[in-house]
């Protein structure tokens, strides 16, 4: 080993760090764009710190109604809406899932479930991994929102035979039990984003790396050549 | 001589080339799948799962915000306000300056954050409802939620395939691009139906 190999060696880890450096500034200039629009945009918005309820309501059912698009101008589609707000025990199960009224010309409808539920009016009750717990549909829908709250209470109570995730059976129309809602803290305060910090153990390693490499690499072409 | 130069080269290419990792779909049983299978083998597909052809491509030559918080307002199924904001908002714009115009809709409920809050990122995969974010050089996407140990995440500028990256690279780069994110509080759409043998 003589001097010029550990000196192209010392050369070699230098580049390796500017390379690194520049590579770093880069991602760190990326962030003031950004930065600047916070800054326009804090100046116009509330300085207030809010605290928002967010409803932790991931675990709960979904209760689709599909309905024809002129729905409101049929009679029975429209009581099968009305029930879910008018019944008792309707509107509290309504209220402790998530309820959709899908029109027949919903997006979400002719993509997801068209090809499914093809006689409307429909109920379709699922769990939060999509298992249909209940489907009713066309001649065979409910008659009266007693009834409908009846099947639907049913639905609640059956006992789970699915493997995991399940849904609990619970002893009445409820579906899920109320989960406690945490709080999160959403902020319209000043805000400075975070810089991503210097990498230093991946600078070490590359130092190391391109110092020893060059060095052996040097040192085989020396004894090679000899 | 020769090798020292090309080792050098690769390490300086290989570092100023790094971006983000972009791997391959994720893997779900497919769209025929779910439906009156009776045994379905992946109970829970992704928490965002929006059908492609509602996915907001991005327009107006560069309104990449808009889009991924169009693809939002479609998940949950505010189809009238996703084609009205499509026809009235275009451009470069930030999460705040989407807080700004939301604001606007005294009745539109939405929360978002610009701490690079990760529980805020967790309660929108956890209840399925996705979120706009600010994410690569100047871009946005739609951020689709966690499966597994990964990141899933909706590009507008190719909306064909959902791009999956590692959670904690994703939050590390999130958070690097400010942690900027911004969803609305409605209800997603159900998961793909099938049918259980009970």
């Amino acid at each position: 080993m003589n001097r010029h190999n550990v000196l192209l060696a010392v050369l070699v880890s230098a580049v390796a760090l500017l390379g690194l450096f520049a590579w770093h500034s880069q991602q760190i200039q990326q962030t003031p764009i950004a930065d600047a629009n916070v800054y326009a945009m804090d100046q116009d918005l509330s300085l207030e710190e809010r605290i928002i309820h967010l409803p932790e309501d991931g675990h709960d059912y979904h209760v689709s109604v599909f309905v024809h698009d002129d729905w409101e101008k049929r009679p029975d589609e429209r009581r099968l809406v009305a029930w879910w707000d008018a019944d008792p025990r309707l509107s509290q199960v309504r209220s402790q899932v998530h309820f959709h009224v899908y029109p027949k010309s919903d997006p979400i409808y002719e993509e997801r479930f068209a090809q499914y539920i093809q006689v409307l009016p429909a109920v379709v009750i699922q769990d939060p991994e999509g298992s249909v717990w209940h489907k009713e549909s066309g001649a065979a829908v409910s008659r009266s929102a007693n009834e409908l709250g009846d099947r639907v209470a049913r639905i609640f109570r059956r006992p789970c035979p699915c493997p995991q995730p399940s849904p609990e059976p619970v002893p009445d129309p409820t579906p899920t039990p109320p989960v406690p809602i945490p709080d999160i803290n959403i902020d319209v305060g000043p805000n400075v984003p975070p810089q991503p910090e210097f990498p230093w153990l991946i600078a070490v390693i590359v130092v190391v790396v391109c110092f020893g490499g060059t060095l052996l690499l040097t040192l085989k072409q020396e004894i090679d050549s000899a | 001589m020769k090798h020292a130069f090309i080792l050098v080269l690769l390490l300086c290419v290989g570092l100023a080339g790094c971006d983000v990792q972009i791997g391959e779909d994720p893997i779900c049983p497919g769209p025929d799948c779910p439906v009156d299978q009776g045994d379905c083998p992946v109970p829970l597909l992704l928490p965002v799962d929006l059908p492609e052809a509602l996915r907001c491509q991005n327009y107006a030559g560069g309104s990449c915000m808009h889009a991924s918080l169009i693809s939002v307002f479609r998940w949950q199924g505010l189809h009238e306000m996703a084609d009205w904001w499509r026809a009235n908002y275009s451009g470069p714009e930030s999460v705040l300056g989407l807080a700004q115009k939301a604001k606007r809709f005294p009745w539109l409920k939405y929360a978002y954050t610009s701490s690079g809050d990760a529980d805020f990122l967790e309660w929108c995969s956890r209840t399925r409802r996705g979120a706009a974010i600010h994410y690569y050089p100047n871009h946005a996407v739609t951020f689709c939620g966690y499966e597994g140990s990964d990141a899933i995440l909706l590009d507008n500028n190719r909306t064909g395939r959902l791009i999956r990256i590692d959670k904690s690279q994703f939050l590390r780069e999130w958070r690097g691009y400010g942690g900027y994110a911004l969803t609305v509080v409605y209800s997603p759409t159900p998961p793909r139906p099938w049918v259980p043998q009970h």
